[in-house]
């Protein structure tokens, strides 16, 4: 299959954190979710995809580039939303528009009027009267409208309201319809996920987990909550990780199948992205 | 590119009530003599391009104009050419107010006095631009201060301890005087450009 996004040996230091990425690889036509706790690396990561950290070691291509100058010519091709980066709050929608006639040169007019007129967001109104969550629609739609083959979006539902996140998850949807484009996103909204995305990548401290299918993850992996005693009895390569609650212990597995055959004891319970992260995050290994 | 000076030109645009309160200020302290009114398109020609950065530096624009096609390099080169814009039209608007309000004599050497200030704000954004490429805006809100002051007090030296007699020999430069500054102006903005390329190339985001 092919990727849209394929890092080998990146390794970027600053004075207290350390991006390590050995490999990772974003498949065409999937929407690859990025998720970890705050400061784990995301943005980051982000930042070295789009050519904008500087001294750092190893590859990374990007729609098949991997050259400085290819990279940029690239980013004809991309949208980006990202946290809290945008136009200086004094223009206005359409003051975006014009600038963005002579930046891209696939800009859709019609497209972004369009995009403007059904998320109802005002044409001549500076973008500082705009709330949080009509910003984050404008930011997305801006990113929407020179027809990117790829979207990467850092934490493009944060500030939406339940009703304009669901819009928002519906308009990148009808954006993969099209096999050819791609989605990257980081998110804290695990549940959006869950909705929209094919593949889950983990990052903490620096460092990226795993790359998996959704499915996979939701089908195999599990929590177990079971006592000390059964707990001694686990092989320990059974375990992926486990937390100490007061009379329980959690554990995480990520063969739920198999976990049954071999054990007779515990609860398995089915996990939720998000049960997940905090299991990964916060368990002992 | 294009796009990047349009940007700019729309914050101007979108910030002209500032600017009209700022020239108000500016209008009453010339009415009352506390100011020559050539000091006026020079000084607007300066706050007009340091708002444009305080602007870009609130919502993080210099992050987000890297994920568009733009390049380092284009968003350095936009900057110094909306400057030139803004310096170019300032200076007319400094010529029109000459030409309405002075006599032919007095004319030509106001201009070379509002020339004169123009140098040395020039010099002032020329210094200053790197800084901000380098540092962001934030830090080099402070070396404004700085470089205000030193600007001052290196001029008050020179002026109080140089030996200028040197520019008699100079004399036959009088008549070119005012193209001389104007070439000078450009020589060190460019200068100026071609450092904070090195700058912003180096910094991290």
């Amino acid at each position: 299959m092919e990727n849209v996004i394929e890092i080998k040996n990146l390794e970027k230091k600053y004075d207290n954190f350390t991006l390590n990425i050995p490999s990772l690889e974003i498949r065409k036509g999937m929407i690859t979710g990025f998720i970890g706790e705050n400061g784990a690396g995301k943005t980051t990561t982000i930042k070295a995809i789009l050519n904008i950290i500087k001294n750092y070691s190893g590859e990374i291509r990007i729609l098949g580039n991997d050259t400085e100058a290819s990279k940029e010519k690239a980013k004809e091709d991309i949208g980006v939303v990202l946290d809290e980066a945008f136009f200086p709050e004094l223009l206005t929608a359409k003051d975006i528009n014009s600038i963005m006639v002579d930046t891209f040169k696939n800009w859709d007019k019609e497209l972004y009027y369009k995009y403007l007129k059904d998320f109802q967001l005002p044409v001549d109104k500076e973008i500082k009267t705009f709330s949080k969550g009509m910003l984050k629609k404008l930011e997305i739609i801006t990113a929407l409208a020179h027809h990117p083959k790829l979207l990467i979006l850092d934490e493009p539902t944060t500030g939406l309201d339940p009703v304009a996140r669901r819009e928002v998850l519906d308009l990148f949807q009808e954006f993969m319809q099209d096999e050819n484009n791609s989605i990257f996103l980081s998110t804290h909204i695990t549940t959006d996920l869950e909705k929209i995305a094919d593949y889950i990548t983990f990052i903490e401290k620096g460092k990226i987990l795993f790359t998996k299918d959704i499915n996979d993850i939701l089908d195999n992996y599990a929590i177990v909550k079971c006592k000390k005693d059964d707990f001694d009895n686990i092989d320990k390569d059974d375990i992926v990780c486990y937390f100490k609650e007061k009379y329980d212990i959690e554990v995480l597995i990520s063969n739920k199948k198999a976990f049954k055959k071999k054990y007779n004891f515990g609860t398995i319970d089915k996990i939720s992205l998000e049960e997940l992260m905090i299991l990964m995050i916060k368990g002992v290994k | 590119m294009k796009g990047l000076i349009k940007k700019d030109l729309l914050i101007l645009k979108n910030s002209l009530k500032t600017f009209l309160i700022v020239l108000i200020i500016y209008g009453c302290m010339i009415c009352m003599g506390t100011l020559d009114i050539f000091f006026l398109p020079p000084f607007i020609s300066m706050i007009v391009m340091v708002s444009t950065f305080n602007y870009d530096n609130y919502n993080k624009w210099d992050f987000y104009a890297l994920t568009l096609p733009n390049g380092r390099k284009n968003v350095v080169r936009a900057k110094y050419l909306t400057t030139v814009l803004v310096v170019a039209v300032t200076m007319i608007i400094a010529l029109v107010i000459g030409l309405l309000f002075l006599k032919k004599a007095d004319y030509l050497q106001s201009l070379t006095t509002c020339l004169c200030t123009f140098l040395g704000i020039s010099l002032f954004e020329a210094i200053l631009y790197p800084l901000i490429f380098k540092y962001g805006v934030e830090k080099a809100r402070i070396a404004i201060f700085g470089l205000i002051f030193g600007l001052i007090i290196i001029g008050g030296i020179i002026i109080k301890f140089a030996d200028f007699s040197f520019l008699d020999n100079l004399d036959f430069l009088k008549n070119y005087i005012n193209y001389l500054i104007l070439i000078i102006i450009f020589v060190i903005l460019f200068i100026s450009y071609k450092i904070s390329v090195i700058l912003f190339n180096k910094r991290e985001l």
